[in-house]
This record gives C-alpha cells, structure tokens and sequence, in this order.
C-alpha cells in the first residue's frame, strides 16, 4: 500500500526533478557467506548455492562456497548430506519433502557451522485465475490483470509467495518478488490481484501459488524493502536472515499448487 | 526541597514595599488595533525598571508613590511618553502609531532594540512575518518554518521541506502551537509548504532551549505561533497572486476598538497545470490544497474579553476521477477568556480542539478497493494565570488537561469488496500539566526565569494492552473498560534560564530545561508523508524525556544596529524510538511490537550575527553539531550519527533597500550531507543483486548548497493602496543537492551496480503580486 503511494509521490517528483549517475566511494565489507536454498513440498531435486558476499560496485564474478558440509534433516527423521554439485550449488535428487514435518538445514564452512529451522507450512489449492481489465492508475493499454482464486484457512495466519513463469520462463527479477499475508483477506473464499505486472493477450501464465513458512516471508518482506519493491525505508537494513550465525539469505520451505491460463483478448 | 527554595524565592521580594500603586492596561498598534506582543513600558526616573505587554498585549507595573515618565516602544512604532502622577491606581491604555517617523521598507520588530542582550531569554528566534515578506523562498510562497530553517540550530528536513530538526531533536520533537493548538502535521503537499498562512500570522516564536515552564509536552522545542487578531480601526483586505497559489485577507471591526475578526484564506491551483497534460487520467485528476484562518475577540467591559479563532487547511489529490485517492487536513480552534481579577492579576482561560486525519482511497478493479482512514484529536483545557507584584517579577502559573483521542487507522471497502473491512482499536489518553515560574530581576546584572512543570500522562480504556517477546509475538493480553487507567506517567520538569549582564552591550546566559514527550511520530520514510502516525505512550512504550543545559554570551554592537549571540548546548535524549528491520507502520495492530527502544545525545554551537537597522539588514547563521542514537537492536548496540547530524549548516541571508521602491534579497544556504546508510557490499539471491549493509548511517550525502534570490518592487504605495510584486528564483545556480541517494543495476552492463541521485529544484522561478487597502 505504502507502495502505491511512493508511486506517486515518484510522479509528482519527476516532473521537476532530474536523475544523474553519480560517483560514491563505499568501503569493502569483509565476506560474509551467502545461502539460497528452497526446499518445496512433494518429490523434487533440492539445492542449496552458497556464495560470499563480494565489493558493491566491482564487476566480479560472485565467490562461490564449494568447500562447505551440507546437511538436510527431517526433524525426528533421517539426516542426509546434501553433496556438492558444481558452481557452488549442492544437490539432492529426487527429496521427498513430507506435509507437517521441520526441516534443517545445517552448513558447515571454515569450521562455522549456520543452521536454519523451518516447518513445512500447511498445503493450499489455487482454485482458478482469472483475468480483469484494470482500474485506476494501473490502467494500462489493453493488458490484464490475473485475480487468483483461494481458500484462506481463516484460523491461522497464513503467508503467500507466487512465482511465475511467462511463456515458459520462470520470472524471478526483483520486481516479481511477489508476497502477501491474509491480513487484509483472511477469510474463506479469497481472492487477491497478482501484481507484479499486466499480462498481454496470448500469454501463457504458469502461477505456483504457494504458502510459505514465516521466517522466510519475513526474510522476503524485508528484502523487498532494500530491493526497491516496497514500501522504501529511511534507514535500510539487511534482510532478516534465518540462520544461524550472521549468514546472509534464507532457507525458505514451500507448500503450494499450479496453474496455467492463456490470456484471452 | 526545591519547591520550597521556589517559594522562597518567589515571596522574598514583596517585603519590602510601602505605599505603591498599579499602572496597567494595553498596548496597541495605533493603525490596525493589533495588540502589540512584547512592547515594553520603561520608567525614565527608575533605570532598569520596566515590563512589557503579555501575548494579549496587556501590561502590569507596580511602583511607589511618586512622579515618572514612562515611555512605550515597540520597535518600528514611534515611542509614546506619559507623565504621570501616580497617587492611586491608574489604567493607561496606549496606541503606538508610525507618526512622523520614516517607516523603513523592512520592519524589524522587537521587545527592545536590547532584547538580545537584556532579556534572560536564550535559545528563542522570534520571527515577525512582515521580516520575511522580501526573503526569497521556494514558489514565492513566504513561509515561517522555511525562514526559521536559516537560523542557527533549526535545520530543515530536506530540499524545500517544512519539518525540521532543532538542535538534533526528531522531527516530532517540535510542539507547534497555532493560538495554544497543537498542529499535529504541520505540512502541505509533502512538505513543500507548511500550513502557515503568513498573511494570518502575527508573531512567531521558537524556543530551542530554556523552555518556560508554562509549555511543555515535546522533548526538543516549541514554536509558538499567534494570529492576527484583525484590524479593530477599519476595514483592510489583503492578498497576493502568485503561480501556484492566492491569498486573501479580509479584517475589521465587528465595534470600533471593542472587537475585530480577520479571515484569511489561502488555495493552491497547481492543478489547473493538469489540465494541459495530454494523459487522459492526469487530466481527470486533481491536486491542491487550502487554509482557512479565522480569529474573531470582543471586549465585554473593561476586565473581560474573549478570542474566538480557527485553522481548517487540507489536502486534496485525486487520480483519474478518484480512483486513487488521498487528502488529509488539520483542524483546529481555540476559544479563550481573558479576565483582569485586579490590575496586577491577568487571567486567561482556554478552551482547545485539534485534530489531523487523512484518508486515502485506491482502487485495482472492479470490487478491488478500499479506504484506509487515521488520525489523532485533541480536547484541552488550559487555565493561565499572571500575577505582576512588582516591577521586578512577574509570576504565571496554570494547568492544562488533554483528552487524545488516537485513531489508528481504519479500513473500509464497499459491500462487493474482495478486502475485508477492519479497524485497529482507537486508544485514549489523559494529558495534563501544572506549572509555576517566575522572571525576577535580582539586580542590575542578574535576573532570572525559574519554574516547575509537572508532566503526567494516563493512558485509559477503553482498550487492550498487549505485551510483546523480542520476535514480537504477544505475550499477555489484558482488556480495560472506559475510564480505565491503563499506565500512567509524570515526572517534574525543572527549567532554569539566567542573565548575567556583563556590560550595558553584553550579557552570559545559561539555562536548564527538562521535558517529558508522552506522544510519539511513527514514520519510516525521510520526509514528512500524511500517513505517519501518532501513538500514545504506554505500558510498551515510555516517555521521550530530554535534558538541555546551553551557555550563551550576547552582545549588541553599534548602537544594537548589530547582534551577536554565541551559544553551545548539550542534549540528552532517553526512550528514543526506532523501527525493527521491515517495521509496518500502517494499519498494524500490534504497531509497538515493531519498536525498538534506544537513547541518544547531541551537542553543537551556534553563532548568530544579525543586521537590523539601516538600508541593508539581514544575517549570518553558522551551527556546528553533532547528534547521535544508540539502539540495542540497530548497528550491534552502538552509537549511531542520526540522520540530521549535519555537522556543518551556515546560512546568509541579506536584503538590500536600493531606493525606497527596490529591494533585493538573497540567501545562500550550505551544510553537511545527511548520514545515511550505504552498501558496503552485495549479493546475489534469485538472481537479483541484493546490497549487503554493514553500518547504520555510515555514510554521508553530499554537502549541499543553494542560493536564492529575489526582487520586490513596490508598484504604488498610498494610505488607500499598497501593491507590490515580487520575483524570486530559487537555487540560482541551479546545483543538483541529492535528494535520495540510490543504487541500482547498471542497464548497460547489468552485473556492475551504480549509484544515482534525484534532485528536486533547480531554477524555480515564482512571481507574485501583492496588495493591500
């Protein structure tokens, strides 16, 4: 909301204002490690890329983390290592991620060991898509926007994330980080706008609508915040990390349904 | 133990006194029937002995029996002398007129052209709005806030912005009264114009330090604003014509001499630009904002009189027939009695309503929208009282009560809406305040201003109190019914303020002042936006409380056609509030367990050097300063520099008189760039390139500076008819001062990050005709 907001104060500004590249001298912070692993629901290949962080404006290739100890555990179940892939991605094949169970994560580097707890959020259904012709100042030339279709489990809170893919290709740029909470829908029969962007007649849309557990929602929101895809900060801070440590990123554990529509004229 | 040093203190003069007598009554502006706030009355036969008019105009001096000539000034006004036989009490009424004295083009008002070094006042810039009628500012609107942003110690929240920073406090650390009303956002159109329509200004007044205890309830300082009262002689209309906005004030009297009211009213039309825009939406959108003052007094009889006045301005924006929609507005009124119990005993008794809201309305589609709604209204009650016993003390006490009514926020959708509607409980508080002081001259080189205010606070039902773990789950839950005490706060607040006079030309001051701030701003962003809210302390959230002591040295030079003041002052600021990482500040029930508590100090020194007579008038504002803050959650718990720690900040600001229908005016305005915090590294999540932060506020913006300037000429000037045109560019040379400072990734090379700024105004050119019969 503070988003929309922010818009148009942006409109307003930029009628009179002017942009200009500058130079700014930032100091380089030591290297922190860096974790990125989504674990979804079902039978599916699992990975984790470690990385460190690396000097803001210099052009460099990102350091990879290739010499780390992995491990997934099922909590009350088995531990497996999670092995070492290529390019600093460490793969699992074919992980059976199971509904109401808590997973770890467990890295281990340089003798430090970062370690984050998720619990599997409860499944959800995507009932259907369907497509409206936008109002107000989103009105755009001829596109659409997609309104999803749920049931919201009004007894708990309940966290969303939607990734897209458009015409075959998964779309996951900072502007389609896009995530919501039932505050302002909780209820039975939902329905929300999936605003990240109006789609163009012809278009295939596959939509995951997953829920998410709260940790990595947080971690999300507040990266949303520094990414410039919400509501803007006076004082930017690093997203709130679920590990252990000071490591940086998420371990994010995913529990949804998918759906295709092809935009009609 | 101190109240009763106070006591002491305060009735050890009246021994001592053998037959004396009462001269009281009002001073006057002879032409408009103004009360003239300040004019001091001096006795020729007693050097140093004197008074001068309260905010009603009124004056009280007890002297022995005997034979004196008292002169009234006020300065631009010719004096007035009265011989006087004083053998019984007398009432003298007086009217100061410009008689045969050459008015110059620029007035500068004053108590006493010696104010600066004689009173025991320190750390306060008076403004009178006709001061700063040929300074230039930003869209040739004058502005109170925006000259008050060139004196030292006031600093302004960004490029063209009306919120500011005293002395390194917080923006909501600043008590803004407009006749005893507090004005809870004081800004119009994001900021760019303050709410202060000077036309209906009389008298503006900031305190920065050595806070008299009759105000209190903002941790950093008070700007205490008064209205005209309205012409009380004759009918006068003013007004002005400029780009982007109109003026008009009607004033005269409701009877000759016995009541007057003034109407002024103010309206952008910055909208009508939208109507050239080739995008069908912008056209159908509106934009543009309005004040209204209105003041009414009438005397009833010789000891009564009673001021009606009010402020109603808002904001309207509305995109494409109001599909999006936002205004938000202040409301305010004020009604008093002043009473004369006796000729020594002022009374003023008021009664107050204030209220902010806004309201913002969005549609996506069909059954997709709603409307959010917040704000915060006041009632108080305030009873003053002044005692004059002799012409060495002057003695207010009074108390005040305040029912705040907070509105968190609301949302409301229509019957179709796929958005529930929902409202955050509204929370209530008592506010109140006693208080005695007193200004007593203790001999030719000593006076001083000593008092107590007492603070207290009681949030009351009906509500529920929650309380919060670290990762602000709730913890405990306990519901109050109405009338309820739910936590109360109090606390005493000494203030202290000394004059130590040198010489006839010099003076040292030095002052102490506690306060307690028991209402809090939440705003996440840099500038000032309508929808920041307003939270009552509680039992999760304590009371800002700050302590100040300043030392100043003062002095008048060239026949006071020069002053000069030095002054260093030392801060410190406990139960400061901050925001946890991704804090959601809007329509979030559990708000405060998204705070974060902390501490913080500042420190700095200002020199002020004033010309305020002669053809060129004008000044040099230098202030150095730092501020800092201190949050266990933020930075590893250590000391941070705040966001307005410019260490630097120097204005200049000079108007010259070519001939006496030519003036020019110019400013030039340079400080430090603003903390803030920047990456010191990045990432790669997803894909996107994400900036790794190490330091809050470890970095700086780039330093600004800025030059303006401006012409009036003044196109006819009879008894019956003024006018005057005025033409003014703002940033002259057209400087690009950040501000916001971002990074990005580069669109040429997207795995290379590049920093940009955005500049607002440059070149901002503004004509305005004024008028006035």
């Amino acid at each position: 909301m503070m988003r929309l907001w922010f818009y148009i104060m942006m409109i307003g500004w930029l009628a009179i204002s002017c942009e200009k590249v500058i130079d700014i001298d930032l100091n380089d912070a030591n290297p922190n490690i860096v974790v990125e692993a989504e674990l979804y629901q079902g039978e599916r290949d699992f990975e984790v890329k470690l990385s460190y962080t690396s000097s803001f404006f210099e052009e460099e290739e990102q350091e990879i983390v290739d010499n780390a100890f992995v491990t997934l555990t099922e909590v009350g179940g088995e531990t497996v290592e999670v092995p070492y892939a290529e390019d600093g991605l460490y793969r699992i094949e074919d992980y059976l991620a199971k509904d109401d169970k808590q997973y770890t994560l467990s890295i281990d580097v340089d003798g430090v060991n970062y370690s984050s707890t998720a619990d599997m959020p409860p499944n959800v259904t995507l009932d259907s898509i369907e497509q409206r012709d936008p109002m107000g100042p989103f009105m755009g030339d001829g596109g659409k926007v997609l309104f999803l279709h749920w049931n919201d489990n009004p007894d708990q809170e309940n966290y969303y994330r939607v990734i897209y893919a458009l015409n075959d290709t998964l779309r996951r740029s900072r502007e389609d980080v896009f995530i919501f909470d039932d505050g302002f829908v909780n209820g039975n029969e939902t329905e929300i706008p999936l605003f990240v962007r109006l789609f163009d007649p012809g278009d295939t849309v596959d939509v995951q609508f997953l829920a998410i557990d709260p940790k990595a929602y947080d971690y999300l929101l507040t990266l949303n915040t520094i990414i410039g895809n919400g509501q803007p900060s006076a004082a930017p801070a690093n997203p709130n990390s679920n590990f252990t440590n000071g490591a940086l990123g998420y371990f994010a554990v995913y529990n949804g349904d998918q759906k295709r529509i092809i935009i009609e004229e | 133990m101190r109240i009763t040093l106070l006591l002491t203190l305060l009735f050890v003069f009246q021994l001592g006194f053998s037959q004396s007598f009462t001269i009281s009554g009002n001073i006057r502006d002879a032409e408009s029937g103004e009360d003239l706030i300040g004019a001091t009355v001096s006795v020729q036969e007693l050097p140093g002995t004197g008074t001068s008019a309260n905010a009603y105009g009124f004056y009280s001096l007890t002297l022995e029996k005997g034979e004196y000539t008292l002169v009234y000034e006020f300065i631009g006004l010719e004096n007035e002398i009265r011989k006087i036989n004083l053998d019984k009490p007398l009432e003298i009424n007086v009217e100061l007129g410009q008689g045969s004295i050459e008015m110059e083009e620029v007035v500068v008002t004053a108590e006493r052209e010696d104010a600066n070094v004689s009173e025991t006042k320190m750390s306060v810039t008076k403004i009178d709005p006709r001061d700063i009628e040929t300074v230039p500012v930003i869209f040739g609107e004058k502005d109170i806030i925006k000259t008050l942003q060139l004196t030292p110690g006031v600093k302004s929240a960004g490029e063209g912005n009306s919120g500011f920073y005293v002395r390194g406090g917080g923006i909501d650390q600043n008590l803004i009264l407009l006749d005893e009303a507090p004005v809870y956002n004081a800004s119009h159109l994001l900021g760019f114009f303050s709410v202060f329509n000077s036309d209906a200004i009389k008298d503006v007044t900031l305190y920065k330090g050595g806070i008299p205890a009759e105000y209190g309830g903002r941790a950093s300082s008070v700007m205490d604003i008064k209205m005209k009262d309205g012409n009380s002689k004759r009918l006068g209309v003013s007004g002005g014509i400029g780009l982007i906005s109109s003026r008009l004030t009607v004033e005269a009297p409701i009877v000759k001499d016995k009541g007057s009211f003034m109407i002024s009213g103010r309206r952008t039309y910055a909208d009508v630009f939208l109507n050239f825009a080739t995008n069908e939406q912008l056209k159908n959108s509106t934009l543009y904002f309005y004040d209204l003052n209105a003041k009414a007094n009438y005397r009833i009889g010789k000891k009564d009189r009673v001021y009606l006045s009010g402020y109603f301005g808002r904001d309207i924006f509305g995109f494409n027939n109001n599909q999006f929609g936002f205004d938000w507005g202040n409301t305010t009124g004020t009604l008093r009695w002043n009473h004369l119990f006796s000729d020594k005993f002022f009374s003023n008794t008021s009664v107050i309503f204030s209220d902010y809201d806004y309201k913002f309305k969005v549609t996506f589609a069909e059954n997709a929208n709603f409307a959010v709604s917040s704000g915060i209204k006041d009632w108080n009650i305030k009873q003053d009282f002044s005692w004059f016993p002799s012409p060495n003390n002057t003695v207010k006490f009074g108390f005040n009560g305040i029912y705040h009514t907070f509105l968190p926020g609301s949302i409301s959708t229509d019957e179709n809406s796929i958005f529930n509607s929902d409202t955050i409980p509204e929370n209530y508080a008592l506010e109140g305040a006693l208080y005695i002081q007193n200004e007593q001259k203790i001999n030719s080189w000593l006076s001083l201003n000593y008092g107590l205010r007492y603070a207290m606070f009681n949030q009351i039902g009906p509500g529920t109190v929650k309380t919060y773990n670290p990762d602000g789950e709730i913890t405990s839950e306990e519901t109050f019914k109405e009338w309820n005490s739910i936590k109360y706060y109090g606390g005493l607040e000494p203030r202290v303020a000394a004059k130590f006079g040198l010489d006839e030309k010099s003076s040292l001051k030095l002052s102490y002042t506690r306060n307690y701030q028991f209402v809090h701003l939440l705003s996440n962003s840099t500038t000032t936006t309508p929808t920041d809210v307003w939270v009552p302390s509680s039992v999760n959230v304590k009371p800002q409380i700050s302590d100040q002591i300043a030392l100043g040295y003062f002095r008048n030079l060239f026949d006071n056609a020069y002053e000069f003041s030095l002054e260093t002052y030392y801060k410190t600021l406990e139960n400061q509030i901050d925001y946890k990482n991704g804090a959601d500040l809007v329509l979030n029930p559990d708000v405060e367990s998204e705070l974060v508590f902390g501490d913080g100090y500042a420190y700095g020194a200002e020199i002020f050097l004033r010309k305020r007579k002669g053809d060129f008038t004008g000044w040099i504002s230098y202030a150095i300063g730092r501020t800092f803050r201190r949050f266990a959650e933020i930075n590893n718990g250590d000391y941070f520099p705040a966001r307005q720690d410019r260490i630097h900040d120097l204005a200049v600001v000079g108007i010259y008189n070519i001939t006496p229908r030519w003036n020019v005016s110019g400013t030039f305005v340079f400080y430090t760039g603003d903390a803030a915090t920047f990456p010191s590294g990045r990432y790669e999540l997803e894909g996107i390139s994400v900036p790794y932060f190490t330091e809050r506020n470890g970095y700086r913006f780039p330093s600004y500076n800025r030059m303006d300037l401006g012409v009036t000429y003044i196109s006819s000037k009879s008894d019956r008819f003024e006018s005057s045109w005025n033409l003014s560019v703002y940033n002259v040379y057209g400087r690009q001062n950040p501000f916001t400072i971002d990074f990005r990734q580069s669109e040429e090379n997207p795995n290379e990050n590049e920093a940009f700024q955005i500049a607002l105004f440059r070149w901002v050119p503004s004509l305005t005709y004024n008028f006035k019969f």
